[in-house]
């Protein structure tokens, strides 16, 4: 498999890239025409919501978070938790995956290996281990217990190993040169050169633990300290406060995604190569 | 020139990995083969008898692998195609591979928000499938994209010089060529299947319909029992079957592989 072939690839924009020779015009339209479908079926939900979140002004936005202090200390919550998180994970990982990739030693396979296996598990296995943990060590009932499985969590270390492996090594030796730090180097020569994958990691993340709909139910027990997610699910469906807030329940990682998309989708082509 | 100081940087992921992750699942293995917290008796496989004999574990699972079984080869049919077609056009309509890839980072909860104003028309379990196929369809087609765009063009060229039309050229040429990728979609929507538990929570609550009572609920039910054996039991016996499914995947691909080249 020609590797670095597939990474440019898919983003070069330049045209004429086709896969299949030959002029049929008709079947160049249909295609068009059934992607275009797919495309704003999948838009198509968002756009709804936006549509009926609007249809009584601005007041929906109004009430739901200036008025309900409920809401907004869970979107506190939300903030914190996967900030921390995403921003944790991308940390100990980029320097995790620095050693995976460029980094020898006996069992570095079969630690990574376990790293894969436990990123695979469906997260119902892992989380009585979690909730056993986060009793053990006091951390039940509190940011933490989300926060710090999250930090630990194996995708960011497995993603960014994937991307450190396209990091030539001439230039970590060619750096080796000016300093005896591994972790100057890393700062200053790996990191701006794996910055869309960083920022991949990081945006998955996040987006992972905005989510997060069952570990809190169970990681948690007071009302107050719930992220969003949980009490969003508590307004009725079908009332336009409840659009609202959804609308701005998925801004967050909307915006981010807006915001990062070229980064994010050249993370994820490394992601599919094994 | 490398530092054997180096490996020390992998130290704080993998303390934080083992605490968190595999030790605590050590653990669940040692509940699942005692009898109770209490008397912390070894029963070797008693536990997993009495799952085996429970009605709602036998119809999670049913509903469980019924769901996977339709789910996963669905999407990966229609990804492909999706991703076929997508080849061709990639440059000319990128606010497709946008529309792609927005439902991965959608959180969970608004999308069933999104989804309450359609899903009224179908029952429970069409419902997860359409969540389903619309959550990861885009990603399965942005993986596909990616490999099908790193081919090497010429062996197509050179079948279709040979007389082969497109549909052979699809069957013979690409879909082996791309192989490592299908296979790696493949494992990620079984994984990704078992999640859907998340939607059909927020969508039904602890106990939905029959139809949609998966295992994921059945360990969650549980776990407001805090029975910490039924919960490893059934957890270890989930981790086992995903295992074997990605092992019997991951030796058929290597099979496959060497029958082609």
């Amino acid at each position: 498999m020609v590797r670095d072939e597939g990474r440019r690839g898919f983003f070069e924009k330049k045209p004429g890239k086709k896969l299949y020779k030959g002029k049929k015009k008709w079947l160049d339209l249909c295609a068009s025409v059934m992607l275009i479908a797919f495309a704003l079926f999948i838009v198509s939900p968002v756009i709804i919501v936006a549509v009926r979140a609007f249809s009584e002004g601005v007041q929906p936005f109004v009430d739901f978070y200036v008025w309900k202090p409920t809401y907004l200390r869970g979107l506190a919550n939300s903030l914190i938790i996967s900030l921390s998180a995403s921003l944790g994970t991308v940390c100990v990982s980029v320097l995790a995956a620095y050693v995976f990739a460029k980094v020898k030693f006996k069992g570095r396979s079969v630690i990574f290996y376990l790293y894969i296996i436990v990123m695979m598990m469906p997260f119902q296995v892992t989380l009585l281990p979690q909730y056993i943990v986060s009793r053990r060590f006091a951390l039940y009932d509190t940011p933490w217990a989300m926060i710090l499985p999250g930090i630990f969590a194996p995708f960011a270390a497995f993603l960014l190993t994937q991307v450190m492996k396209s990091v030539p090594d001439e230039l970590i030796e060619a750096a080796r040169l000016d300093t005896g730090s591994t972790l100057k180097i890393i700062w200053h020569i790996i990191v701006p050169t794996i910055r869309p994958g960083i920022i991949c990691a990081w945006v998955l993340s996040f987006t992972e633990q905005w989510n997060a709909v069952a570990e809190p139910i169970i990681l948690m027990e007071t009302r107050e300290k719930y992220p969003l997610a949980i009490l969003l699910n508590e307004i009725q469906p079908g009332d336009v406060l409840g659009f609202a807030a959804t609308l701005m329940f998925f801004l967050a990682p909307l915006l981010l995604f807006s915001f990062f998309e070229d980064e994010v989708m050249e993370g994820l082509g490394d992601y599919g190569l094994k | 020139m490398k530092k054997k100081t180096d490996i020390l940087l992998l130290l704080p992921s993998l303390a934080g990995f083992l605490t968190f992750f595999i030790v605590p699942f050590v653990y669940s293995f040692y509940y699942a083969f005692t009898e109770n917290a209490f008397t912390k008796k070894f029963v070797w496989f008693d536990n997993f008898k009495r799952l085996f004999e429970n009605e709602y574990f036998k119809l999670a699972m049913k509903n469980t692998g019924k769901f996977t079984v339709l789910a996963v080869p669905l999407t990966m049919a229609i990804s492909l195609i999706l991703a076929l077609l997508l080849v061709r056009f990639a440059t000319r309509l990128p606010f497709v591979k946008s529309a792609l890839f927005l439902p991965v980072i959608l959180p969970s909860a608004t999308i069933v928000m999104l989804w309450n104003a359609y899903i009224s028309a179908f029952t429970p379990f069409h419902s997860l499938l359409l969540i389903f196929l619309w959550k990861y369809g885009g990603l399965n087609v942005m993986l596909m994209l990616t490999a099908l765009s790193g081919m090497d063009k010429s062996m197509i060229e050179a079948a279709r010089i040979d007389g082969a039309n497109v549909f052979q050229q699809t069957v013979r040429v690409t879909l082996p060529n791309i192989a490592p990728t299908l296979f790696f979609t493949f494992i990620l929507s079984v994984v990704n299947s078992l999640k859907v538990f998340r939607e059909s929570y927020l969508l039904y609550g602890n106990y939905p319909d029959e139809t949609v009572y998966m295992l994921q609920n059945f360990l969650n039910n549980h776990f407001a029992k805090l029975n910490y054996q039924y919960i490893s039991t059934a957890a270890i016996f989930f981790a086992v079957i995903v295992y074997t499914i990605v092992a019997v995947v991951f030796v058929a691909e290597k099979k496959w592989s060497e029958s082609i080249w």
